[in-house]
């Protein structure tokens, strides 16, 4: 059996809209393994980034509880938060999210530099994360300078600075054409492979078909899971079928 | 379409209109407060009826001279007399405390209605003259004394006669602090109470020929002229009461009108480089350059006149108030059309000004295509490196650095308000000082000496002088004196118009030696010899001499030499001042009145003694310590102008932390995004405002650095510009270093409650923009 590093009691989230309340998170109880590759998928609205950001800290939730990495982190407070979000894990989001006055390779380091690392390794690290991902040419480039593919992957190398135990990504080719998308997926699949544990939400059929591990969320809960191998040498045609085939019985 | 504008940008447009409010408000106090001060002092004493000359007089003799002449008709005109008593006379009052004020003027009036000068009963009851028994004050005495309708007082020269208080008037003639006589009024009655020897007559009368034929023929015939005043000597005084006000007031004006230009300017171009989007977005729906142009002149047009109207409005209670305080004991002056007229110039200047300034911006921002106005998130022009200070380092204060230069246009703005708004401040605050430790300089603020004891007195004979020497020399409590003549030498002696140019008023001043008495000298040296002067510094420049050149003045008609040797500050008589030696009266067989005699005791404890021994050997002397009356003058004069400059400072203050939450708003607004980035990558919310805190600390206090440097630049030959004793400017550092500490925490403070807002920054809203 796999280590566990997600998991989830009773976890609830509801939005007040006026009067009305509205719940978005229902009593759900849920694992996610060390190493997967796991997908959230759903319809828009279905409460997929909520479900993301309670699971990483980014947002509070209404009840129950989220261990992450073996930590209850429902009590923590702000600094302790700030600690599992530098050291622990990473989040990338669907839009832009980097710092418009640092060029791409200031926004890779700056994230890395702590008391304990050398200046030297991490700027070194940096500039090869950059240049794994493609970007050699333009680490010195602002983020307004470069296309959206090239800040995303930019986010990624942020990402993977501090090597993180998992990697949280909300849509994160939502924003780009389908060929961008493409990259950054394969860079994804890449990471999952060399044992890099992902958790990824998207509504994007071709998206799913990366992960090893896809959960169906409807109506607040999870409403059905889809075991798969780590993506392998086969064609990805086949197992878009199985998919599809999966999200079809879903009414997707 | 204008109107959703603004509501859409409620804050930046709220933020404007009240830096506008508060800067057009004080702009137009200052302006309508010195416009009517000077024309209400002129109008008023425009009056045609107003007497050239008020006189007291002891001799019958003489009296009766003038009284020939004014029957002729020829050299004088308009000629009134009363009985009336001209002394140093002590007044007690009900609890036993003495007026301890210099010489006191009691006329006895029949008739208010008839008196050629103007006098107004404010409180007690409207009589023709007081009854038997009463007597009426001014409201500068009942004032300063508190003295009220019915109180009763004792006048010892009146064999201790007692009178009660039954009105408190203005008069035209005792308007002024820094008239040395106090005026009363009795009925004619009473006259008979007091002592022979004060009693005489009181004479006002009209130039009928030229003033100079007047005072020749007066200077020839008359020597018991004890009191001598003229109207423009009123009216000098008048200006010299609200002279400092309203130069405080002018420099206010000025100091908020280019402060308030600049702070105005700066705010709008931030707020429309803020608009780039929106119009970027206009522009791709199709409106024309012109019509975006009209939405933002609409807008701008609406809250400019709206808020100037409003600090207009404001400003004509506060000048009317201002106005009505300064000018309580000349009268009544109630708001009339200059108000308007300066209240709608203000108003029309401001708005224009933002006209053409929205206009020339909107103009740069117009030329961007419709895709670079909204792809535009933080203005960063392609392939522009920004430079940054610290590399490698996610060191807070460092990246704090970086953002200063990476904010190049938000952090020179911050600079230079702070710079403005403390420069402002501090040279108020120091102006204050000035005048609170003024007190203590009346002999440079005024051409006074500076000593333990001051006896007033009319050395009437060459007898009474050489006595006096004599008892000088002879106590050996003394240490160093000196007597003289101040303010009216110029009786004897005349500055040379026709040469130098004609001035308003001027004071020659004699005395028997100027060293160790307290006399200040700006450059130079004292006079020691006959024919040596020195000349204030407002004269100097007014005749355009120097130390070491002659000076004509006109002695008996001829015209005398004098070689100045050093020069002085004064505020008196609009700064114009001659000092000379004692000497050069005799030389020119001049016979003045010496009236002061300035005395510095060995030990002060010898005061009282001094005192009670000079007062019993010499009648009709007072002794005071120190500076005596002349210390109250300063006080007097000076007295209206702290609460003025309080009031100003506190409008900067205002000001100031309007521009400090401005300023930490923009921050904020422009960091909200990046600080949520920085917040989901694990950094604190105390990290990030130690990072925001640092900026705005820097920022601030090399503000503040500019603001002490521009102060210790000019600050005192600003001030030099208005206040001519330049030795009296007297600046504070202790106080400014204090002021600028407490400004500092105070800016940190409102910065830290500012940046509260990073902990409640929601990573996820941020993210989903
Ligand atoms: N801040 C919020 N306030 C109110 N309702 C919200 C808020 N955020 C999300 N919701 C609601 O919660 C539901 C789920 O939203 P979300 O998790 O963003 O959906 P998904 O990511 O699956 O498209 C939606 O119905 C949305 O309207
Ligand atoms: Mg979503």
């Amino acid at each position: 059996m796999d280590r566990v590093i997600i998991k989830t009691s009773d976890l609830g989230k509801s939005f007040c809209m006026g009067k009305e309340k509205i719940d978005v998170i229902n009593n759900m109880n849920l694992e996610i393994y060390e190493g997967d590759f796991t997908i959230i998928m759903g319809s828009s609205g279905a409460g997929k980034s909520t479900l993301l950001y309670a699971l990483s800290t980014m947002d509070q939730y209404s009840q129950g509880k989220v261990e992450l990495l073996g930590k209850d982190i429902t009590s923590f407070n702000e600094n302790q938060i700030a600690n599992i979000r530098k050291n622990d894990m990473a989040f990338i989001f669907q839009g832009i999210n980097l710092l418009p006055d640092m060029t791409l390779f200031e926004n890779v380091a700056f994230n890395g530099y702590s008391a304990t690392k050398s200046k030297k390794s991490v700027n070194e690290k940096a500039r090869l994360l950059l240049k794994d991902l493609g970007l050699e040419k333009d680490i010195y480039k602002y983020p307004s300078e470069v296309s959206g593919g090239q800040k995303q992957r930019t986010a990624i190398a942020r990402a993977l600075i501090n090597e993180p135990k998992i990697i949280f990504a909300d849509e994160p080719t939502g924003a780009l054409n389908s060929s961008m998308g493409r990259v950054v997926l394969d860079i994804l699949t890449q990471l999952n492979n060399e044992g890099q544990s992902i958790v990824m939400v998207t509504h994007d059929l071709k998206a799913a078909t990366r992960g090893n591990r896809i959960l169906y969320l409807k109506d607040g809960r999870i409403d059905g899971e889809l075991n798969l191998d780590k993506l392998g040498e086969e064609s990805l045609k086949e197992r878009e079928g199985i998919v599809y085939k999966f999200l079809n019985d879903k009414n997707w | 379409m204008w109107k959703k504008k603004i509501r859409t940008s409620k804050l930046s447009f709220l933020l404007i209109a009240v830096i506008l409010m508060v800067t057009s408000g004080l702009l137009s106090t200052s302006r309508i407060f010195i416009d009517n001060i000077n024309s209400s002092i002129t109008d008023y004493y425009g009056n045609p009826a107003f007497p050239d000359v008020y006189l007291f007089n002891s001799s019958d003799y003489e009296l009766n001279m003038l009284e020939d002449q004014a029957d002729k008709g020829q050299l004088i005109k308009d000629f009134q007399k009363y009985k009336a008593m001209y002394s140093s006379m002590n007044i007690t009052q009900e609890n036993g405390e003495t007026f301890n004020e210099d010489r006191n003027l009691i006329i006895s009036i029949k008739d208010q209605e008839k008196l050629n000068w103007e006098l107004t009963i404010l409180e007690g009851k409207d009589k023709p003259s007081p009854e038997v028994g009463e007597i009426w004050i001014s409201k500068i005495l009942a004032d300063k004394k508190d003295l009220k309708v019915n109180d009763v007082i004792k006048i010892d020269k009146a064999a201790r006669s007692q009178f009660k208080i039954s009105a408190i008037i203005n008069d035209s003639q005792n308007a002024s602090l820094a008239n040395p006589a106090k005026i009363m009024y009795v009925n004619e009655e009473d006259v008979m109470l007091f002592d022979q020897e004060v009693r005489g007559g009181y004479v006002v009368f009209q130039y009928g020929s030229e003033k100079e034929a007047v005072m020749n023929y007066l200077h020839e015939n008359f020597t018991s002229n004890e009191y001598y005043m003229e109207k423009n000597y009123l009216v000098m005084n008048q200006l010299a009461d609200t002279g400092l006000v309203s130069v405080i007031m002018t420099l206010a004006g000025l100091l908020t009108l280019i402060s308030g230009i600049i702070v105005v300017l700066f705010t709008l171009k931030n707020n429309l480089m803020k608009e780039v989007k929106s119009i970027g977005t206009y522009k791709a729906l199709g409106f024309k350059g012109s019509e975006i142009k009209k939405i933002y002149s609409k807008a701008y047009l609406f809250v400019g006149i709206i808020s100037t109207t409003i600090g207009v409005a404001i400003s004509f209670p506060a000048a009317y108030i201002l106005q009505k305080e300064i000018l309580k004991y000349l009268g009544n002056f109630g708001y009339n059309s200059s108000y308007l007229i300066i209240g709608g110039v203000i108003i029309v200047l401001f708005n224009v000004i933002i006209q053409l300034f929205v206009a020339l911006e909107l103009r740069k921002i117009n030329k961007i295509s419709p895709v670079e106005a909204i792809l535009q998130t933080n203005a960063l022009k392609n392939g522009k490196r920004k430079w940054t200070l610290y590399k490698n380092t996610n060191n807070p204060i460092a990246l704090s650095i970086n953002d200063i230069f990476k904010n190049k246009r938000l952090s020179l703005n911050v600079c230079i308000i702070t710079a403005i708004y403390m420069f402002t401040t501090l040279l108020f605050i120091n102006t204050d000082h000035m005048f609170a430790v003024s007190k203590d300089h009346a002999n440079i603020w005024l051409n006074l000496h500076k000593t333990t004891a001051t006896i007033n007195t009319n050395i009437t004979s060459p007898e009474m002088e050489d006595a006096i020497v004599d008892y000088l020399n002879n106590d050996n409590r003394v240490d160093q004196y000196g007597y003289g003549l101040y303010l009216n030498a110029g009786n004897y002696i005349k500055y040379d118009s026709e040469k130098y140019g004609v001035l308003d008023g001027y004071a020659i001043e004699s005395f028997s030696r100027y060293d160790h008495l307290g006399f200040e000298i700006y450059e130079g040296r004292l006079p020691e010899k006959y024919n040596e002067i020195n000349v204030s510094l407002n004269m100097l420049r007014d005749t355009n001499l120097k130390i070491g050149d002659k000076m004509n003045f006109k002695i008996y008609g001829k015209d005398e030499e004098f070689l100045i040797v050093g020069s002085f500050g004064s505020i008196k008589y609009a700064g114009r001042n001659v000092r000379l030696l004692n000497e050069a009266m005799e030389h020119y067989n001049l016979k003045p009145y010496y009236n002061t005699i300035a005395v510095q005791l060995k030990n002060q404890e010898f005061y009282s003694e001094f005192k009670k021994d000079f007062e019993h050997h010499f009648k009709d002397t007072l002794v005071q310590a120190n500076l005596g009356n002349y210390d109250e003058l300063l006080n007097d004069m000076t007295s209206m102008v702290p609460p003025v400059v309080s009031t100003i400072t506190i409008f900067m203050l205002i000001l100031s932390a309007l521009n400090i939450i401005t300023i930490i708003s923009i921050i904020m607004m422009d960091e909200r995004r990046n600080l949520g980035i920085q917040k989901a990558l694990g950094f604190t919310s105390n990290y990030l405002k130690v990072r925001i805190l640092s900026r705005i600390a820097i920022l601030t206090s090399t503000g503040i650095a500019i603001a002490i440097f521009i102060h210790n630049w000019i600050s005192k030959s600003l001030i030099e510009l208005v206040i001519t004793s330049p030795n009296a400017i007297i600046f504070s550092p202790l106080k400014s270093s204090i002021y600028c500490a407490l400004i500092f925490s105070v800016m940190l403070v409102f910065a830290f409650l500012g940046t509260s807002k990073v902990a409640r920054i929601n990573v996820i809203e941020l993210m989903e923009e």
